[in-house]
C-alpha cells in the first residue's frame, strides 16, 4: 500500500513540474525594435514594423524553426506607391534568416514596404522561402546571399520591388 | 540570388526593377552564384525577365515562362534601355537552358515559332 502511495505521489509530482510542451510565440501589431525569433513563431494580426534604420524587423535567432504569417501582412517604413523612389536602406529587411539554418519563412503572406529587402537569406543552409507575395520592397523582394547554400525558393509571388542605384541589381528574386 | 545550390521553382515574378540602369530582373543570377535551379517560374513585366551575371556558373534555366519584360510602356518611353526575357552576361557553356517560353533573349536560347501545318 504504501508503495502504491509512493509511485502515485511520485507519477503527480512528475506531471506537476515537467515543462509544458513548447508554444509557438504570437505575435501582431507595432514592432520597434527588431524581433529575434528563437521557436516557431505566428503571426496572429498584421505587423508595422518601426524598427530602427538599417535594421530587420524579424531576425532568427534560434535555428530549425518557423516564421509563420498564417494570412498577415508584415509592414514596413516605405511609401505605399513610390516604394523608395529608387533609393534603398541596406539592412532594413523585413526578415533576415541572420546565419541560422534550416529555417523557414512560410505563407501565405505579406511582406511589403522595406527600404531593403523583403527577405534576406543570409548565411544559412537550407533555409526555405514558401508562398509569400513580396511587394514595393527598395531592394530585392527576396534576396539569397553568397553566404548561403541549399534555399528552396518556392511559391512565392514577387512584384513592384527594385532600385535604381548604380551596381545593385535588384527584383524579384 | 547570389546563393548557391538552390531552387527556385513555381515562383510569379511581375512588375520588378527599374529600367534606370537596366540590371533590375524579375529572377537573378547575380555575382558568383552557382549550382542553383530556377525552374517553372512565370516571369512579366520586369526591367529584364531572368537575369543572369558574368559571374554566374553551372546554373540551370529550366522549363519558366519569361515573356514581356519590359512592359511595352516601360519599352517605349525609355527606348535606350537595353532589356530582354532572358539576359545571359555569363560565358555560354556556363548555364544549361532547357525548356523555357521567351521572346527576347541575350546569349540563350528562345523557341522558334513553328507554324502549324496548312491545312
Amino acid at each position: 500500500m504504501t508503495s502504491r502511495v509512493t509511485a502515485v505521489a511520485a507519477f503527480v509530482a512528475a506531471v506537476l513540474v515537467a515543462p509544458p510542451a513548447l508554444a509557438a510565440h504570437r505575435v501582431s501589431g507595432v514592432i520597434t525594435s527588431t524581433y529575434v525569433m528563437v521557436e516557431d513563431t505566428d503571426l496572429i494580426g498584421d505587423v508595422t514594423c518601426n524598427v530602427a534604420n538599417a535594421t530587420p524587423c524579424f531576425s532568427f535567432g534560434a535555428p530549425g524553426i518557423e516564421l509563420r504569417l498564417n494570412g498577415f501582412t508584415i509592414t514596413g517604413r516605405a511609401d505605399a506607391v513610390t516604394g523608395c523612389g529608387g533609393a534603398s536602406t541596406a539592412g532594413e529587411a523585413g526578415v533576415t534568416t541572420n546565419n541560422m539554418a534550416r529555417v523557414v519563412v512560410r505563407g501565405p503572406g505579406l511582406v511589403q514596404r522595406f527600404r531593403g529587402d523583403g527577405v534576406s537569406v543570409a548565411g544559412s543552409r537550407d533555409a526555405r522561402i514558401e508562398n509569400l507575395t513580396l511587394s514595393t520592397n527598395c531592394m530585392s523582394g527576396i534576396r539569397v546571399l553568397a553566404s548561403s547554400f541549399g534555399t528552396l525558393i518556392e511559391g512565392n509571388v514577387a512584384t513592384r520591388n527594385g532600385s535604381t542605384a548604380p551596381g545593385l541589381a535588384c527584383g524579384g528574386i | 540570388m547570389i546563393g548557391h545550390n538552390s531552387r527556385v521553382r513555381l515562383n510569379a515574378a511581375q512588375g520588378n526593377g527599374y529600367l534606370e540602369p537596366a540590371d533590375d530582373f524579375g529572377i537573378g543570377l547575380i555575382g558568383t552564384a552557382s549550382g542553383n535551379l530556377i525552374d517553372e517560374n512565370t516571369v512579366s513585366g520586369n526591367t529584364n525577365g531572368i537575369y543572369i551575371a558574368a559571374g554566374a556558373r553551372d546554373n540551370e534555366v529550366r522549363a519558366n515562362v519569361a515573356v514581356g519584360n519590359p512592359g511595352i510602356q516601360s519599352a517605349n518611353t525609355q527606348p535606350a534601355a537595353q532589356a530582354v526575357d532572358i539576359l545571359n552576361l555569363a560565358p555560354v557553356d556556363r548555364t544549361t537552358f532547357e525548356r523555357n517560353v521567351c521572346v527576347t533573349s541575350v546569349n540563350a536560347p528562345c523557341p522558334a515559332v513553328v507554324k502549324p501545318p496548312e491545312q
